[in-house]
C-alpha cells in the first residue's frame, strides 16, 4: 500500500458496518481511476434487474479544454463520472415528493422510495440535481439507487463496488471516508453538482 | 502506440490492472511511471495518462506511424541512445558470457546488392556460417568473434559492399529530417525529439502496440520500426521491457489428419504464375501468417485464382465487420461468384442473411471450449468454458440446448466431419475403441493431454475451477534452480536467442504486383497501394478528411448490440469531428453532413446486387457515393478525422425487419441505432475492388482512408 494514494482499507468498510447508527452510508468515488468501463452500471443493471432506460447508475463523460490546433501540446481532460444517487443529506426529491413516498433512512442514512406510495408524477426527478430518480414506465413509478440497501443489510458492499474493474469506487460510512480521505496527499475532494443538497457521495480527482 | 489498455479486451484482462496499479504510484518504479498515449483518438488511456498530469497525449495523424516510429529511431541514433555494447554482440557465447539473454543481427553484414542477403561465410570464404561480422575491420564468422564486433561499419567484398544491419538502419532513419517527421505526423516541433529523449533516459523504457500501428498498408514496417526501438533499448524479455508472449497452456491430441492442399483463396501462397507479375496481389505466407481475408472476398468475387464450389462461414459476420465490406456482400449475393453458402450463426447476423443455409448455433452462455491467455500475460493461464444453462446427457454426453432448433457450433463440425468420413471423428477416432460423436467427446480428449491429464471429469480440477491457472506469486516462479534475474521469467524457462532486426525473408521475397523486391527495413511510408505507390496528391486534396474508427469501451465488433442493456449506455453513434473542422464545416453538434470516399461513387455501377439492398443496409444512403451521418463535435478526436465507431447501425441481427419462410420475424429497431462506416473504405486505386490492403503483412488500411465531408 502507498503512502500517496491507497485504497480503501479492509478495516474502514469493517468499521463502517460495525459503528452503530445514525450513520450515513454512502461511496466514495476517486475519479483519476475510472476507466469509463460503464461495468458497474452493468452490475447495478444485473444486480437490480433494472429494464432499459431506468439506470439507478450512469457514467457520464465530461470534456475539459478544447483542441484545434496539432501544432500546439493538447491540452484536453476528459474526466468519467459515475454517477449513483448521492442519498443527500437534505434530499431535494424527498422535499419535492408530494405523496411523502421517499424517506431517508435515520439510521444508516439511505434515501428509499416507496413504490406503494409512489404515483409516477416524477416531481422529484424535476427536483433532483443528478437526475439519480428513474421512471419507471412498466411500474409507472419512480426508481433509484438503493446503495444496494439488500445487499447491505446482509453486510455486503453495493454490487457496483464490487464490479468495479479499476478498483475506483468504494463503500464505507461517510465520516470514516472523509476522515481517510482527508488523511491522503494526492486526493483532492471535488464536487460534482451545486451540494446544496448536501450530497454523501464523495469525489475526488 | 495505437493501443488502448483500458479499452476492448483489456479491462478484464491484467494489463488495466497493471497500469491502475502504476497510476495509483503502488509497488516499485511507480512514482516515475509515466504514460505517453501516441493516437489520433484521445482515448479512455489517453484521459487516465493525463489525468495526473505526467502523462502525454501525442495526437498523430492517422497512417503516419512509420514516420514518427523511425524519426525516433533516428533521434536514437543521432545521440548515442542506444545500448552499443548489446546491439555489437555477434552470437550466444559473448551474449552469455556479458549476462545477455538475447542479443541482436545489428552487426551482422547485409548484401547493398539485391537480393539483400545476409553475407553467409560461404561468401565471405571463411567457412560455414550464417552470419559474418566484422571485428576490427576484417569480417569474421560470427560464431567465432570471442568479443563485441564493429556495430557502424561497412566493407567491400569481391566487389559488392556489405554493411552492418545497424549501418543500413541509420542510413535509412536519416533519409528525413525530425522536422519532415513531424511535419508528416502533423505534431508539435520538438515532439519525437523530446518523446525519444525521455523514452531514452527511462530506467525501464517501453513501446508498444496493438492493431494501430499494423493494421495499415504500412503496417509490417509499422510493427517491425516498434520492436526495433525496444531493441536498441536492450527491453526484449527483460522485466518491466517488451515480451514477445509465451506458450500457453494446450492439449493435444494426435491425429493422422489430412493436409490442406492447393492454393488458397486469398493468395496466400509465393507467386508462381507464367507471368512476370500477377493480376491480383499474393502475399507472403511468412509475413501474412493468418490470411488475408479482404483479399479472399475480393478475389472470390472476380473468381481468382479459381471460381470457389462452396463457402462455410463460422464465427464470423465480415459482410458487417469487413472494411469495404461491399465486396463481401456482393460476392455473397452473385450466384456466379459463390454458388452454395452455409453459415453457422446464433443470430441472423448479416453475413448468415445472405447464405443459403444457416445451422444455428447455441449462444454464448451454452458453449464447451478453452481460452488460453493473451501473450502480453506472462503467467500461463486456460480458461474452461462450460453451458450455463442446458445440459449432456449422461451417458453420450450430446449437448441438449435450451432451444431446440439449435446445436453448438463443434458439434454441427463435428457431425460434418463424420459425414464426410474426415479422419479423427467417430468411432476410432483418435485411438482404437475412442469414440468422438460430440464437442464433449473432443474436448475431453483434448484435457487429457499434454498440460491437462483429467478431461472432463467433474470432480476434476479442471472442471471445478473452471481452467488451469498458473500461481503468479514470485516465490512460485523464481526458485533456486530458476531465478530469472533482470529477465522476464517465462514458464519453462527461455534460451539464450537472436533477434533479428533485419527481415531478409522479406528482403528476398517480391511484390508479385510489381517484381521488384521488398525491402528488409522499415521505411518512411504513409498509405501504399498494392503497386507500394502512395496515393495521388489530387485525392488527398478533392478528399482532404480521413475516416477513423474506434470501438467502445463496452462493445464488441458484431456481438453486443443486441443485448439492450449494453446498447442502452450509448443508444447512437455519430460521425466524431473536431472543433476546427466543425468550424471550417460551419455545423454543430446534431447537424448532418454527406461523406463520400474516392472510391463510392461505385456502388452504383460496380456493386449490382449490393445496390439492390443497399438502402436496406444503410438507409443513410443519398445515391452517387454519397452518405448521410449525423455530427458530434469533440476534442477527443484530432483534427482532419471524420471518426465513426463500431458495433452500431447494424442492418442483421434482428435490427432490421426480417423475414423467414415469408413470415416477419421479431426485430427491434435499437440494435441498429447509428451508424455504419465500413462502406466507406477507399478501394484501391490499382484495383479498384478491393480494399487498400499492406503488400507485405496483409492488414487493411483501417485508419486514414481519404474523405470529403460537406455540409448538408
Amino acid at each position: 500500500m502507498s503512502e500517496l494514494n491507497p485504497i480503501l482499507p479492509q478495516e474502514i468498510i469493517d468499521e463502517s458496518f460495525k459503528k452503530p447508527g445514525p450513520k450515513q452510508y454512502t461511496l466514495w468515488v476517486d475519479l483519476e481511476y475510472c476507466i469509463g468501463c460503464h461495468a458497474c452500471s452493468m452490475g447495478c443493471k444485473a444486480e437490480n434487474n433494472t429494464p432499459v432506460g431506468v439506470d439507478f447508475n450512469r457514467v457520464i463523460e465530461i470534456e475539459e479544454g478544447e483542441f484545434k490546433d496539432p501544432k500546439k501540446t493538447p491540452d484536453i481532460g476528459v474526466y468519467f463520472i459515475p454517477m449513483p444517487c448521492m442519498h443527500c443529506g437534505e434530499p431535494a426529491c424527498m422535499a419535492a415528493c408530494p405523496v411523502g413516498a421517499i424517506t431517508k433512512r435515520k439510521d444508516d442514512g439511505i434515501v428509499l422510495i416507496n413504490k406503494d406510495k409512489c404515483i409516477g408524477c416524477r416531481y422529484c426527478a424535476w427536483a433532483c440535481p443528478y437526475g439519480a430518480p428513474q421512471f419507471n414506465a412498466e411500474a409507472k413509478v419512480m426508481e433509484k439507487c438503493t446503495l444496494c440497501v439488500h445487499r447491505i443489510e446482509k453486510g455486503l458492499i453495493p454490487a457496483c463496488v464490487e464490479t468495479c474493474v479499476a478498483k475506483t469506487r468504494f463503500f464505507g460510512e461517510m465520516n470514516a471516508i472523509t476522515d481517510f480521505v482527508a488523511r491522503q496527499k494526492v486526493a483532492k475532494k471535488v464536487s460534482v453538482g451545486a451540494g446544496g443538497t448536501k450530497p454523501s457521495v464523495i469525489y475526488t480527482k | 502506440m495505437g493501443s488502448n489498455v483500458t479499452q476492448a479486451d483489456y479491462p478484464m484482462q491484467l494489463r488495466a490492472r497493471y497500469l491502475q496499479k502504476y497510476g495509483k504510484r503502488v509497488g516499485p518504479y511507480a512514482k516515475s511511471f509515466k504514460h505517453v498515449v501516441v493516437d489520433p483518438r484521445f482515448t479512455n488511456a489517453a484521459a487516465k495518462a493525463v489525468h495526473s498530469g505526467v502523462g502525454e497525449w501525442v495526437p498523430l495523424k492517422p497512417a503516419t506511424d512509420g514516420y514518427f516510429l523511425l524519426g525516433m529511431i533516428r533521434w536514437m541514433i543521432d545521440n548515442n541512445r542506444y545500448k552499443k555494447e548489446y546491439l555489437s554482440i555477434p552470437g550466444e557465447q559473448v551474449a552469455k558470457n556479458k549476462g545477455y539473454r538475447t542479443w541482436t543481427d545489428m552487426s551482422y553484414l547485409v548484401g547493398t546488392q539485391e537480393p539483400k542477403k545476409y553475407l553467409t561465410g560461404k561468401d565471405a570464404g571463411l567457412g560455414e556460417s550464417d552470419f559474418v561480422v566484422l571485428v576490427g575491420g576484417k569480417p569474421k564468422m560470427f560464431q567465432e568473434a570471442d568479443g563485441l564486433a564493429d556495430l557502424d561499419a561497412s566493407i567491400t567484398i569481391n566487389g559488392v559492399e556489405y554493411k552492418t544491419v545497424f549501418r543500413t538502419l541509420k542510413e535509412r532513419a536519416r533519409e528525413k529530417s525530425l522536422a519532415e517527421c513531424e511535419a508528416v505526423c502533423d505534431i508539435p516541433a520538438g515532439s519525437i525529439a523530446h518523446i525519444a529523449d525521455e523514452f531514452t533516459s527511462a530506467k525501464h523504457p517501453v513501446i508498444e502496440m496493438f492493431r494501430g500501428p499494423v493494421q495499415q498498408t504500412n503496417g509490417w514496417y509499422n510493427g517491425q520500426a516498434l520492436c526495433i526501438i525496444n531493441i536498441l533499448v536492450d527491453n526484449i524479455d527483460r522485466k518491466g521491457g517488451y515480451i514477445s508472449g509465451h506458450a500457453a497452456y494446450k492439449g493435444d491430441v494426435t491425429v493422422k489428419g489430412r493436409k490442406p492442399a492447393g492454393i488458397r483463396v486469398d493468395c496466400k501462397a509465393p507467386y508462381q504464375g507464367k507471368k512476370q507479375t500477377s493480376t491480383r496481389p499474393w502475399y507472403l505466407p511468412a509475413a501474412a501468417f493468418r490470411g488475408v481475408t479482404s483479399a479472399f472476398f475480393a478475389n472470390v468475387r472476380k473468381q481468382y485464382p479459381y471460381r470457389i464450389k462452396a463457402y462455410l462461414n463460422y464465427y464470423n459476420d465480415p459482410a458487417y465487420t469487413m472494411p469495404h465490406n461491399q465486396n463481401v456482400i456482393e460476392a455473397l449475393m452473385d450466384l456466379n461468384a459463390m454458388p452454395l453458402t452455409f453459415s453457422i450463426d446464433a443470430y441472423m447476423g448479416e453475413t448468415s442473411a445472405l447464405c443459403d443455409y444457416i445451422l444455428p448455433d447455441t449462444e454464448y452462455l451454452e458453449r464447451l471450449g478453452g481460452f488460453k491467455t493473451y501473450p502480453p500475460v506472462k503467467t500461463q493461464v486456460w480458461g474452461l468454458r462450460q453451458p450455463v444453462v442446458g445440459s449432456f446427457d449422461p451417458v453420450t454426453h450430446e449437448y441438449k440446448p435450451i432451444r431446440p432448433d439449435t446445436k453448438m457450433g463443434d458439434d454441427i463440425l463435428i457431425t460434418l466431419a463424420k459425414e464426410c468420413g474426415l479422419p479423427g471423428f467417430g468411432k476410432n477416432a483418435t485411438e482404437e475403441g475412442l469414440e468422438i460423436n460430440n464437442s464433449w467427446d473432443y474436448w475431453n480428449e483434448y484435457y487429457k493431454h499434454k498440460d491437462f491429464t483429467e478431461g472432463l471429469d467433474p470432480k476434476g480440477s479442471l472442471a471445478k475451477l473452471g481452467g488451469k491457472f498458473q500461481n503468479p506469486g514470485p516465490k512460485y516462479q523464481y526458485t533456486d534452480k530458476y531465478s530469472s534475474g533482470d529477465y522476464t521469467s517465462f514458464p519453462g524457462g527461455r534460451q539464450t536467442r537472436v533477434l533479428f532486426t533485419y527481415q531478409e525473408k522479406i528482403a528476398t521475397a517480391k511484390n508479385s504486383m510489381t517484381g521488384s523486391y521488398f525491402d528488409g527495413l522499415p521505411m518512411y511510408r504513409t498509405i501504399v497501394d498494392c503497386k507500394e505507390q502512395p496515393l495521388d496528391q489530387s485525392i488527398l486534396t478533392e478528399y482532404p478528411f480521413q475516416l477513423h474508427t474506434y470501438k467502445d469501451t463496452f462493445h464488441t465488433q458484431s456481438r453486443t448490440m443486441n443485448n439492450l442493456w449494453l446498447a442502452s449506455i450509448k443508444p447512437q453513434n455519430y460521425a466524431e469531428i473536431n472543433p476546427a473542422d466543425a468550424e471550417k464545416l460551419g455545423v454543430n453538434s446534431g447537424d448532418w453532413v454527406k461523406v463520400k470516399s474516392p472510391s463510392s461513387h461505385q456502388l452504383d455501377t460496380d456493386y449490382p446486387n449490393f445496390a439492390k439492398i443497399n438502402k436496406d443496409c444503410y438507409p443513410n444512403y443519398v445515391g452517387e457515393g454519397w452518405f448521410k451521418f449525423q455530427i458530434k463535435v469533440t476534442s477527443r478526436i484530432r483534427p482532419g478525422l471524420f471518426s465513426v465507431c463500431n458495433s452500431y447501425g447494424r442492418f442483421g441481427a434482428g435490427a432490421r425487419k426480417w423475414y423467414m419462410n415469408g413470415k416477419q420475424q421479431g426485430h427491434d429497431e435499437r440494435v441498429g441505432a447509428g451508424f455504419h462506416l465500413n462502406v466507406l473504405y477507399m478501394a484501391d486505386p490499382v484495383l479498384k475492388d478491393i480494399v487498400l490492403i499492406d503488400p507485405v503483412g496483409g492488414g487493411t488500411q483501417s485508419y486514414g482512408s481519404p474523405l470529403r465531408v460537406e455540409r448538408i
